[in-house]
């Protein structure tokens, strides 16, 4: 008995070693979630700071880039939980849509469906049903992230009555 | 049936060799991909299908894989589907360009695996159809960009600062989002 139950140990060893089980495929929830619209890249790289940088007022223009770019938007919950936005109103992520542009960086109320995937959260946003605005105003703390979103050129013309 | 406690031992170790030899035969090529210093960079090799995430997940799926207004992933035999966030160009720019001509195709993508210990992603820096030997950078954002905006074609290298859906945002909410006052108080201070 104690060598089967060994057996079956070792057989579970090989399957999972070997990645031939397959992971469920992702149910869905219907959700509403509150939190800031925010670019994955920067958010999930590194590549332009720490996470309280590549938030809010500070990195908007950056944020509006990504979002243009066709990078990944995600909602950043109240929760601490990044989502990755997949569809918003009826409209694939991938630029073009000027919607997601203009509610980069704004504390919103998303309902919609929400997938777990591979540990992944992701969600298709049937709804904005609320939206702040930016409600994390951290440019006095850090700037425009990276510099180079607010040209010296654009800063002078601001600056001018 | 009853084996001494060493065949047991023996049985056991061939069956974890097994295991080895089959996750090394599954192994990918070795990665190619330059670094870009990023949290939790892990070079990669993914290979699998080019899937339209909405449609695996969702199960509402257009005609190829969204024609470029989905985001793309990649589905591996095994089941594990990776959302691929970037290019390779260091211009703000996503890798649904260079994916989309291999929707549902079987392809090998090489690039970064980035994020924290929840939630990873991929930059894809290359990618090639499986069989094929030579693969092709992920560079195509910026091309897309000037066909679709012919007269601001020689600026497709900073292609953020001339992109009209982004000036006409920045127009009405500003740098900060927060108003163009808000722009012109923290030019103040610069």
């Amino acid at each position: 008995m104690a060598y089967r139950q060994g057996l079956k140990q070792a057989i579970a060893v090989v399957f999972t070693a070997s990645g031939l089980i397959a992971h469920p495929a992702g149910a869905n929830e219907r959700v509403q979630i509150t939190g800031e619209i925010i670019d994955t890249w920067c958010y999930l790289s590194g590549v332009m700071g720490g996470p309280d940088a590549v938030v809010g007022s500070a990195h908007h223009t950056c944020a509006v880039w990504c979002a243009a770019g066709g990078i990944p938007v995600g909602l950043l919950g109240e929760d601490g939980k990044l989502y990755m936005v997949l569809k918003l109103e009826g409209a694939g992520t991938v630029a073009g849509g000027e919607r997601i542009l203009s509610i980069q960086s704004h504390k919103v109320t998303a309902d919609g469906q929400l997938y777990l995937r591979d540990g992944l959260n992701y969600l298709i946003v049937d709804k904005v049903v609320a939206d702040a605005g930016i409600t994390v105003r951290n440019h006095e703390d850090f700037g425009v992230v990276p510099p180079t979103s607010l040209p010296d050129a654009e800063i002078e013309r601001l600056k001018k009555p | 049936m009853t084996l001494s406690p060493l065949r047991r031992k023996m049985s056991l170790a061939v069956l974890f060799i097994a295991a080895l030899t089959m996750n090394a035969g599954a192994q990918e090529p070795k990665s190619q991909a330059e670094s870009w210093g990023l949290q939790n960079e892990a070079a990669t090799v993914v290979s699998g299908r080019v899937v339209d995430m909405v449609c695996e997940l969702a199960k509402d799926c257009p005609p190829q894989c969204g024609a470029g207004t989905r985001q793309l992933g990649i589905l591996t035999p095994a089941g594990k589907l990776v959302l691929v966030v970037k290019n390779s160009q260091p211009l703000f720019t996503g890798a649904v360009p260079d994916l989309l001509p291999y929707c549902q195709k079987l392809v090998d993508v090489d690039g970064l695996m980035t994020g924290d210990d929840n939630t990873r992603v991929m930059q894809v820096q290359l990618v090639r159809e499986q069989g094929a030997t030579a693969w092709n950078r992920t560079e195509l954002w910026t091309r897309q960009w000037q066909s679709r905006n012919p007269t601001l074609a020689p600026m497709a290298e900073e292609w953020f600062y001339h992109d009209p859906r982004v000036i006409k945002e920045i127009e009405q909410r500003g740098y900060l989002g927060l108003g163009n006052a808000a722009d012109r108080e923290f030019a103040r201070t610069r």
